[in-house]
């Protein structure tokens, strides 16, 4: 049903087709997660591909709207939203609003009348604007990113500035699609310098094993971006963030205090869940698979350092150093893990030996969860035997439901 | 490789920012960093005093998920000391090895050996057993007798 799945130009701002547009519009509504590989015929990942592997419904598939021809291009007046120059014909504005442009395969070409049909030159006397008409307008998408070559001669509607993103993108006769852009953008901005401050804060955090520091420090470079030294403040964070980057760790490389991680994919800690000596991911996944050692289980699997026992491990991109940060990064990690489907249980082709305790999403391949196993029992001459295959958490999860069948 | 020769490089680094200790010199070769040397001083009120002994230390590649190999070079009378091969007898470089441990760590452990004898796990058998049957000065003074036949200052090169 694709006019419930968000449309991927509207997330990023630049949907052409307004209300036409086949998807929704509304951001309540998830993106699209079918695998464009497997609606072509082929996908090679087959069942263990992330995407969903299902056809769209046909008949809810919203059927194209009715060919445009390009005499009907609403080329006609754009309002500027500058308020300068705003023409608007009588002759457009006065006949019905042209049909919104939501053919596919809609050419940009213009009209060979095109001056004459919008009648440049004459001054407009009075510039009436038709809010609902407008509202169903698109925003141009070169606007948008900054600069539209055509200025005021655009066809499409040139949004206002958002001060978070940066972007040209509210769109001037949608208050609310403009509140709520705003408003996302200021949590993504603020949640953005939530991560770039713990990010600070755990520059100068060392791993036990290897003795460097996971992330590249700062050296007194820090809170540079975004003040006046920094090109592209707002608006290009990207571009900012990464020249930012680079002068410091070429700054700090002179002054040999980065240690940081060669590659970015290194500078991640993996934090134990029983105790709080800091360690980056590599070394203590390779210090836990004990692969190079013959040491005991019983010391790989615990801290290096205190030799508390760990069950398992969280990598994060920050080091946590409060107790109930640590919980809320636990408990996200799980979650994350329980969306994944569990290789060894393989949709329910296969057996995961970790059973009910297992991190990973037990599911079908029509989304449905496993069944709790419960252990089935029978009585036989020397006592009572089990008819399943027995796993350790079946005792420790169903511990009660067992006793009771043992006990009817 | 590359993680063990720079944890290796941080290590002595670090080795020489400290200040030198006068009970214990550790440096690596000049052209491998793979292979260490260390001199440690016999601890005081232990037979072992007033001795100076050179460990041999060989860091394996995959360092520090597993323990170096450390061995003595000088010839220690001690109840966990191999007496012809200088291998010594210590949890920490066999199954209780963990990476937060450094070389130089590992050397104040095995000074710590050369004072807490543990005689249940001998390598050294005749040092094992006067311990263990109580002959206490039997032990103290073949040890200062080979302390002072191997282990005397004058012969640190």
């Amino acid at each position: 049903m694709t006019n419930r799945i968000l449309c991927k130009y509207y997330a990023s701002g630049a949907c052409r087709k307004g209300d036409a547009c086949p998807f929704s519009h509304d951001w309540n509504d998830p993106m699209s997660q079918v695998c464009k590989f497997y609606l072509l015929g082929s996908c090679g990942y087959g069942n263990r591909c992330r995407y969903n592997h299902t056809r769209p419904d046909r008949a809810t598939v919203g059927s194209p709207s009715s060919p445009v021809g390009f005499r009907n291009i609403p080329v006609a007046s754009r309002p500027s939203p500058q308020g300068t120059a705003a023409v608007s014909p009588a002759s457009a504005a006065a006949a019905s609003p042209p049909p919104p442009l939501a053919s596919p395969g809609f050419c940009m070409r213009l009209p060979e009348n095109f001056d004459d049909e919008l009648g440049w030159g004459e001054v407009p006397e009075e510039p009436e604007v038709d809010v609902g008409y407008w509202a169903k307008q698109p925003l141009c998408s070169m606007a948008m990113k900054g600069f539209c070559a055509r200025g005021a001669t655009c066809p499409y509607l040139h949004g206002e500035l958002c001060s978070s993103c940066g972007k040209w993108c509210l769109h001037p006769y949608r208050p609310e699609e403009s509140a709520k852009h705003a408003q996302r953008c200021a949590e993504e901005r603020a949640k953005k310098d939530k991560d770039e401050a713990l990010r600070r804060s755990s520059a100068d955090v060392e791993c036990g094993i290897c003795l460097e520091q996971a992330l590249p420090a700062v050296c007194g470079a820090a809170g540079l971006e975004g003040s006046a030294g920094c090109l592209w403040s707002r608006g290009a964070g990207r571009l900012c963030r990464l020249a930012f980057e680079l002068w410091a760790r070429a700054w700090c490389m002179s002054c040999q205090t980065v240690m940081g991680k060669e590659r970015k994919a290194d500078r991640r800690f993996g934090i134990l869940t029983a105790c709080d000596h800091s360690f980056c991911l590599g070394c203590i996944r390779g210090w836990r698979a004990g692969a190079t050692t013959n040491s005991a289980e019983e010391v790989t699997r615990s801290c290096p350092i205190c030799r508390t026992r760990s069950h398992f491990i969280v990598p994060s991109t920050f080091w946590v150093s409060c107790a109930d940060d640590k919980e809320a990064l636990v408990q996200n990690y799980r979650e994350k893990l329980a969306m994944i489907p569990c290789k060894h249980f393989n949709y329910g082709n296969g057996s995961c030996p970790f059973g009910g305790s297992c991190f990973y999403a037990h599911a079908d391949s029509s989304g449905r969860p496993e069944e709790a196993q419960t252990l089935r029992h029978a009585a036989t001459e020397d006592g009572v035997s089990v008819l399943q295959p027995v796993r350790l958490s079946s005792f420790l999860d169903g511990f009660d439901r067992a006793t009771r069948l043992t006990h009817a | 490789m590359t993680t063990s020769r720079t944890r290796l490089f941080k290590e002595f680094k670090e080795v020489q920012r400290e200040c030198k200790d006068s009970d214990l010199n550790l440096y690596p070769l000049d052209t491998n960093i793979f292979r260490w040397t260390a001199w440690l001083k016999g601890p005081e009120d232990t037979p072992f005093s007033k001795g100076r002994f050179e460990l041999a230390i060989s860091v394996p590649d995959a360092y520090p998920l597993v323990p170096p190999t450390v061995r003595f070079v000088t010839k220690v009378f001690h109840p966990n000391v191999h007496f012809k091969t200088g291998e010594i007898c210590l949890d920490i470089l066999k199954n209780a090895w963990s990476p937060a441990w450094t070389l130089q760590s590992v050397c104040r452990a095995v000074i710590a050996l050369m004072s807490q004898a543990e005689p249940d796990s001998p390598l050294n058998c005749d040092a094992g057993n006067l311990l263990r049957a109580g002959d206490l000065r039997g032990y103290n003074s073949l040890a200062r007798m080979y302390t002072l036949e191997y282990a005397q200052d004058s012969q640190k090169k």
